[in-house]
């Protein structure tokens, strides 16, 4: 038959590939005593092994108690000048180099802050004792140097009664040689609680199942090994129907493709579809930070068309709603802060740049000049208010690091004063970037607050970045790119743009597809989603590639991506867990539930209630009816608000917007005096109810779709019945049920 | 040794230096703050359609008693109505445009208000109208008069469309001097926001969309920050055109038929052509609403043949060439000869223009750029390179000068600068706009000159309150001054005469003269205390002294819009209308100088004698100089209560460039009006004397003080202060040094040392009377007379602090 031929095809394939990384490809290359050491290829990493550079104690900026080593050895030159020069070289003893204070500490035989790190005739301590020996020599021109590290095998996919999976590292250095580092490398594991790493190299899986990698370290070089550990066995037979190539398969067909093909592949089953009520509720709530209404919802469910999916979502793309809450989402990412600026001689400001945000939305401004146009913002605020972005963005760290987060997901903080521990970004590559930013011209404007505001942007005539340790002046790049060739009249910003929106350069669309991924499905297939790096790599990256391949495709289209993501089976299933999935957070085998954010819950309380939320801020009242969602900043008066979770905006973080639960939300729900305003108020919900001449049965299930978008079970209607009969004053009643509804984990939740 | 009289009771009146005050005096110390003017901060309907009956109302502080309106539209009748209202006849034939309309009352005349004239009917919003089903019905090619009257407040308008059909709905309110930020936005009738909202012409609002379905569509009217009060009127022009914001090209020669086009607001269409005629247009910008720095960009207001407009176009004497786009970089650069006016286009926002240009080694040129004071939306950079095409050899950038202050901004980011060729050969000059972006702009659009090194400059007046807008309101018997800047060009540094023209019967204007490369000088104007009441307008005219050909400007009039503003408000005004007011003054204040030449290095004194009209309230009076040259200080003095006589003084820096000068004497007090009860709270008086002009001359002698000189002297002491006095510019006479004062030295005794020969230092000795009054005296200095022919002829001083003590 032909399937279980492609099967036995494919597990062989991946049989012979697993053996192959499995088998150490090269001999190991221990030290022999009368070989010589290195100091850049042999000691540091050494140092590194035992903790001593690490951040948190020699290598931090400051050092330990007198003593300071480059921060994960990436500079060796600096290193031997503090071991072997500083303090008058009292760290080592060539003449008796077990007596060296640096051995005597590492294996504890002196007081040590950091304790002991290893023992006597270790193979670190021998190194270490080997190069003492050989007379300290330090880096040389000719030294040889880590070219790359390769660990063996590079990803595992566990038996079911797979406990451990060893590692073995290996080192090539730019001699030829391969040297096996096993024992000399840094291990750490990005989820222990699938599984975890030994020192020595050895994965051992933890209780749950999924995918985990984990980053090992070797000098100023890092690899990753990616470990599956299945639910249960792979589903062979739908892994292998599902292992071919789609060939012209696009949109939808293959995104769902791609993830039945991890779920097979990590024996999970997806819960069953979610019912239409369910569906509506989440994608509206979704698309527009917004709950449907009763009609809408007894519409789509007694709409039997097979498109009713597709028109629903291409309907709620359309309202006004869609631009608001994306607008808002932006708006967080973009740091359009009030904070500082809450006077009314300011917020204009944060009130252009909102509704710039919220107006590029509304008419699918394609995501590629979207950027460009903030990133090469030039003029007033009045004529340009995407000039805001640089109100906030105004330091070589902010235009660094703000620019890193919100466009490409990368956090390149560490740069700044070492190399990135755990990616490939240098000091160089930072301010290299930061070069391009360099002449962002400021003038004008008025400075009442904490920054000045009302500022004209312009490109300044010079401005330069330095590299802070060489003091070199750096021509301005894009991150791991080359140079720009432009001359001083031209803005480098222009040409950060062109790279960024480059067809060959998929990291724009990569990180908004990404988070957009994330914002349906509640979880990045790389996640955090602005976290992205070589050490944690996506979950699933051949639906990361098909979703970024087809945002580009469709020029950009925020909408059609969204379009795609919302069809997608995975966003459609039921958020239940079954037996089959229970324990997934990564698969999307299930549709993961999240709490509402701050203000979209504000504004369903508001909805379902029937009573709008008031809001004042710098003197002036918004209009009655304005949605948290139309706030143009997070500055805007709203306890409510900043109990539940609402950003500060002080950078590009979504990690900002905290949304986990907080004894404070609890409090809020059961004393905020303004939910009990609303409830009080004659023309909340509850009053209506108790003075409507349906019945007290027809009243409940009124109440539960306009909360719930469902009816009341049995039980539910009993229940609630019982409790209505048994007091005298209704609207009371009505107010107490509607308060309870309101703090249930179903109306508090998308699911 | 005295060589000033004293006052009678023999005691000097100026008590105390409390302050360094520059042009600006400081507010007054001791006394109640002034009175305001009469302020117009509201005006509704801010406009109306020409040949119609407009019924206004105007709100205000000061204005209550307000029976009169001026306005800068000819032909206009009106009529008060009521208390605040008045009814306009706008005549048939007026001229569409921005028109200045203020209150007259018995405290005076008010600031201008921004009155547009238009062609459309005009209907004026009806509340309630706060939401879609309330929303008011317009239709095309009419205004709508509105305003936001409190916070939150939206105004709804409903627009039936058919689909395809293209509209144009733009707010004015900025360019109603309304300190409120408009927005505009447009519903279909899905509820979809419509785009196609954009910025026009100066903050307001314009909002250009072609109907996608038929239906009732919404117009949203509100305060950015959803800010709301009565002076937030708005007007709303609903069209099937967009309206025209720029006219090509921006610059014409004075003695050419130029044929212009209108650049659209869509900035993609030009409508049809017209001329402009040397003989047909007449210089002047009325009906033209102008910033302040657009002063000095030469624009006359243009129309087209049926009248409409206007729009603003530069008027040259230099040839003015197109320019294409195909010079973009130095190797592409267009060849000129110069002097000469080029313009073009830079829609692309990293465009360049480029030019070449032949200079022999020391030929010096001046370079100006017009974009910003054309309305365009750019921010221009220029640039000089070498032949290489490499090295930079100037850069020039925006003028931040700003002499007039928060009052009238005049800083501007159009660059203008002085070039001197190095050597002999070929240069490049380079526009660019540092605001480009990546998006494209059809209107941009730029003019630029190059010009030998002619001089040339501009002025303009605004009123001297600094925080309030104001109109000219004298008080009959006393005196009200403007401040009137000089915006001197290409390297202008001669003085500059103001003259005023239009003065009505018992109104004096005194000469005033801008000092050589000064930029700025009190305009005095004084009223008999009989003269006739009237309104009238004047001109200000101001003449360059010291050429052959001697250049004249009329002066340009600037109105602060608003007070309290973080930025700058202001903007031009056309006319200045003169107003008596009712009250009399309460203070008159006359200033004489101690010489009409006084040398750099030396003191001015000015007496200055007081007349208070209420004698019930005899105040102390605090003494500052307005008209300094920038950088020059001077210490403020006060006239004790109950005194009328005292002095002022200040030292003419070495620097100070030789020529004639004018300033004046700013009084502060506090007086009880004349109606007033004897314990009625007085109120702040601000008075200025009439101005002092007076010629400063080259130092001959250069007089120092040991800086280890003692700084107090005890009563019944003696001190020496060691002093050097260099003789120089061909001054070799005798030089005699004393202790001076104006008024004369009280309690201390200087004896005076006269140096002959080659010696140039000396030691005076200075005792203290054993009564003599404890302090410090003010403007105390020693002075070096020097001697021709036994004549007092030069002079230098040096102020002396010399506290004494018991």
């Amino acid at each position: 038959m032909r399937v279980p031929n492609l099967i036995s095809r494919w597990l062989a394939t991946g049989m012979l590939l697993v053996t192959a990384l499995a088998v150490p490809r090269y001999a190991a290359a221990n030290h022999k005593s009368d070989e010589r050491v290195a100091f850049s290829t042999d000691v540091v990493p050494v140092l590194t092994r035992l903790g001593c550079n690490g951040g948190g104690c020699h290598g931090k900026s400051t050092g330990q108690n007198g003593f300071r080593l480059s921060l994960l050895g990436y500079e060796p030159d600096f290193d031997y000048e503090s071991l072997v020069g500083d303090d008058r070289g009292r760290r080592l003893f060539a003449g008796v180099p077990d007596r060296s204070l640096l051995l005597q500490k590492a294996v504890g035989t002196v007081p040590h802050g950091g304790g002991r790190r290893t023992e006597p005739g270790s193979e670190s301590y021998q190194i270490l004792l080997r190069w003492m020996q050989q007379g300290m020599p330090g880096p040389r021109p000719d030294d040889p140097t880590v070219e790359s590290l390769e660990v063996s095998p590079q990803r595992t996919l566990f038996g079911l009664d797979q406990a451990t999976q060893p590692l073995e590292v290996f080192a090539r250095l730019s001699d030829g040689r391969v040297q096996d580092v096993t024992r000399l490398a840094v291990y750490q594991s990005n989820d222990p609680e699938i599984a975890e790493v030994s020192e020595a190299g050895e994965v051992r899986r933890q209780g749950r199942s999924g995918q985990m990698a984990v980053m090992v370290r070797y000098g100023d070089h890092v690899t990753l090994f990616e470990g599956t550990i299945p639910f249960r066995a792979p589903d062979a037979p739908k892994l292998a129907s599902l292992a071919i190539d789609g060939g012209e398969e696009t949109g939808v067909a293959r995104i769902d493709r791609l993830v039945a093909r991890q779920w097979a592949r990590l024996g999970v089953e997806p819960s069953p579809a979610a019912s239409d009520a369910e569906f509506i509720r989440r994608v509206t709530l979704d698309i527009c930070g917004t709950l449907p209404t009763t009609d809408e919802v007894q519409a789509y469910v007694r709409d039997s068309s097979p498109d009713k999916k597709l028109r629903l979502i291409d309907q709620l793309l359309t309202r006004p709603e869609y631009a608001r809450y994306f607008g808002q989402k932006w708006a967080d990412i973009l740091q359009n802060r009030g904070k500082g600026y809450s006077t009314s001689r300011q917020r204009p400001g944060t009130a252009l740049f909102s509704a710039w945000i919220r107006d590029c939305f509304a008419r699918n401004l394609p995501y590629d000049q979207f950027v460009t146009s903030i990133l090469t913002a030039s003029g007033s605020q009045e004529t340009n208010p995407a000039t805001v972005w640089y109100r906030t963005v105004r330091t070589t760290e902010n235009y660094v690091e703000s620019f890193s987060q919100a466009f490409l997901g990368i956090r390149v903080q560490c740069a700044q004063c070492h190399h990135h521990p755990a990616e490939r970004w240098s000091q160089a590559d930072y301010y290299g970037l930061a070069a391009v930013f360099a002449r962002v011209g400021r003038k004008g404007g008025f400075a009442d607050a904490e920054v000045p505001t009302s500022e004209t942007i312009y490109l300044a005539d010079t401005g330069t970045v330095t590299h802070p340790r060489t003091g070199e002046v750096l021509a301005p790049r894009p991150l791991g790119g080359e140079v720009f060739p432009i001359s001083r009249y031209v803005d480098p910003r222009v040409s950060l743009a062109r790279w960024l929106t480059d067809p060959d350069n998929p990291l724009l669309a990569r990180t908004m597809a990404n988070r957009l991924w994330a914002h349906f499905l509640g979880r990045g297939v790389i996640h955090p989603v602005d976290d992205s790096r070589s050490t944690n790599p996506p979950s699933n990256p051949d639906l990361l590639d098909a979703l970024t391949r087809e945002f580009q495709q469709s020029g950009y289209d925020i909408q059609q991506l969204i379009r795609l993501i919302c069809q997608s089976r995975a966003y459609g299933l039921s958020s239940l867990p079954t037996d089959g999935n229970r324990g997934d957070l990564q698969s999307y085998a299930r549709f993961y539930p999240r709490r509402l954010s701050a203000e979209v819950l504000l504004d369903a309380i508001s909805q379902v209630v029937e009573v709008p939320t008031t809001f004042s801020a710098g003197g002036a009242s918004f209009p009655e009816g304005t949605r948290a969602i139309d706030l143009p900043d997070e500055a805007v008066p709203s306890h409510f608000l900043d109990v539940f979770g609402r950003p500060a905006r002080s950078s590009a973080c979504e990690c900002e917007r905290v949304d986990s639960p907080a004894l404070g939300q609890m409090l809020e729900l059961v004393s905020s005096a303004e939910i009990q305003e609303k409830l009080a108020d004659p023309r909340a919900l509850p009053q209506k109810l108790a003075s409507s001449p349906a019945s007290a049965s027809e009243r409940v299930r009124e109440l539960f779709v306009t909360l719930f978008a469902r009816n009341p079970t049995a039980e539910e209607l009993a229940t609630a019945s019982e409790f209505l009969s048994g007091t005298t004053e209704s609207s009371e009643a009505y107010r107490s049920l509607v308060w309870s509804l309101l703090a249930t984990n179903e109306f508090l939740f998308n699911h | 040794m005295q060589r000033y009289p004293s006052f009678p009771n023999g005691r000097l009146t100026i008590l105390a230096m409390v302050l360094a005050a520059g042009f600006w005096s400081q507010p007054g110390l001791l006394l109640a703050a002034e009175p305001a003017a009469p302020v117009l901060t509201t005006l509704f309907p801010a406009g109306g359609q020409a040949g119609t009956r407009v019924e206004v109302s105007l709100e205000g502080s000061g204005i209550e008693g307000a029976d009169t309106l001026w306005t800068s539209l000819p032909g206009v009748q009106s009529r008060r109505i009521a208390p605040g209202r008045f009814e306009l006849v706008l005549p048939e034939n007026a001229l569409p445009g921005s028109y200045d309309l203020r209150a007259i009352g018995p405290t005076g005349i008010t600031n201008p208000r921004a009155f547009l004239v238009g062609r459309r009917p005009e209907t004026l919003e009806v509340q309630p109208n706060e939401n879609a089903s309330q929303a008011q019905p317009v239709s095309l090619e009419t205004v709508v008069n509105g305003r936001i009257e409190k916070g939150g407040d939206v105004d709804c308008f409903r627009l039936t469309l058919n689909a395809g059909q293209r509209v144009v709905v733009e707010a004015f309110a900025d360019r109603l001097d309304a300190p409120w930020r408009a927005v505009v936005e447009v519903r279909d009738p899905e509820g979809r926001a419509v785009p196609g909202v954009r910025v026009g012409p100066r903050l307001d609002p314009l909002v250009e969309f072609t109907a996608r379905t038929s239906g009732d569509h919404l117009l949203r009217v509100h305060d950015l920050s959803f800010a709301g009060g009565p002076s937030q009127v708005y007007r709303l022009v609903v069209s099937a055109r967009s309206p025209e914001e720029l006219v090509i090209p921006p610059v014409v020669n004075l003695r050419q038929v130029t044929p212009l086009r209108l650049l659209g607001g869509s900035a993609s269409d030009t409508s049809a052509g017209f001329e402009f005629h040397p003989q047909h247009n007449p210089a002047g910008t009325l009906g033209l609403r102008l910033l302040p720095p657009q002063a000095t960009a030469g624009l006359v207001a243009c129309r087209g043949e049926a009248g409409e407009g206007p729009w603003p176009v530069s008027v040259v004497d230099l040839p003015v060439t197109e320019v294409g786009r195909k010079h973009r970089s130095p190797r592409e650069a267009l060849a000129v000869d110069v002097p000469g006016a080029w313009w073009g286009l830079l829609p692309d926002g990293d465009e360049q223009a480029w030019f070449s240009l032949s200079a022999r080694k020391g030929e010096v040129f001046w370079l100006e750029a017009f974009g910003e004071r054309l309305g365009s939306p750019v921010d221009l950079d220029l640039v000089v390179l070498a032949d290489d095409g490499q090295t930079e050899l100037a850069h020039f950038s925006d003028r931040v000068d700003n002499p007039a202050g928060y009052r009238l901004p005049l800083a501007h980011s159009d660059p203008e600068g002085r070039w001197v060729a190095p050597v002999e050969g070929r240069f490049f000059v380079g526009l660019r706009n540092v605001v480009g972006g990546v998006e494209r702009d059809p209107r941009r659009v730029w003019w630029m000159s190059i010009r030998r090194e002619v001089p040339g400059f501009d002025l303009i007046a605004v009123s001297r309150r600094l925080t309030q807008p104001a109109g000219l309101s004298i008080p009959r018997g006393g005196r009200e001054w403007l401040d009137v800047f000089a915006l001197r060009q290409r390297g202008h540094q001669h003085p500059i005469r103001l003259e005023v023209g239009g003065l009505p019967t018992g109104v004096e204007s005194h000469e005033v003269v801008i000092g050589p490369g000064a930029d700025r000088v009190p305009l005095v104007l004084s009223v008999d205390h009989n003269a006739p009441a009237t309104v009238t307008g004047l001109t200000i005219q101001g003449t360059e002294l010291g050429t052959t050909q001697p250049l004249s400007r009329n002066v340009a009039l600037g109105t602060m819009i608003s007070a309290g503003q973080p930025l700058p408000s202001g903007r031009l005004t056309t006319e200045l209308p003169l107003v008596f007011q009712e009250a009399a003054a309460m203070v008159r204040l006359s200033a004489t100088g101690s010489s009409d030449i006084v040398f750099q290095e030396g003191t001015l004194d000015l007496s200055v004698q007081i007349e208070r009209t209420n004698p019930r309230l005899a105040r102390p009076v605090q003494l500052s100089l307005v008209g300094l040259p920038r950088g020059m200080t001077a210490d403020v003095a006060v006239i004790p209560a109950g005194q009328s006589q005292g002095w002022i003084s200040v030292q003419i820096p070495p620097g100070l460039p030789e020529g004639t000068y004018s300033l004046a004497v700013q009084a502060e007090t506090d007086a009880l009006p004349a109606n007033a009860s004897a314990d009625a709270p007085p109120v702040g008086v601000v008075a200025i004397s009439n101005p002092v002009t007076f010629r400063v001359e080259t130092s001959r002698i250069s007089l120092g003080v040991d800086p280890r000189a003692p700084v107090r002297i005890g009563r019944g002491q003696v001190v020496q202060v060691t002093f050097f006095a260099e003789r120089r510019n061909g001054f070799i006479g005798k030089t005699h040094v004393e202790l001076v004062a104006p008024g004369g030295v009280v309690g201390l005794r200087g004896r005076g040392v006269t140096l002959v020969g080659q010696s140039d230092s000396g030691v005076i000795q200075i005792i203290a009377n054993e009564d003599a009054p404890l302090g410090q005296q003010p403007f105390l200095r020693l002075e070096a007379v020097g001697t021709v022919e036994d004549r007092p002829v030069y002079r230098a001083t040096r102020p002396l602090r010399l506290e004494i003590v018991e």
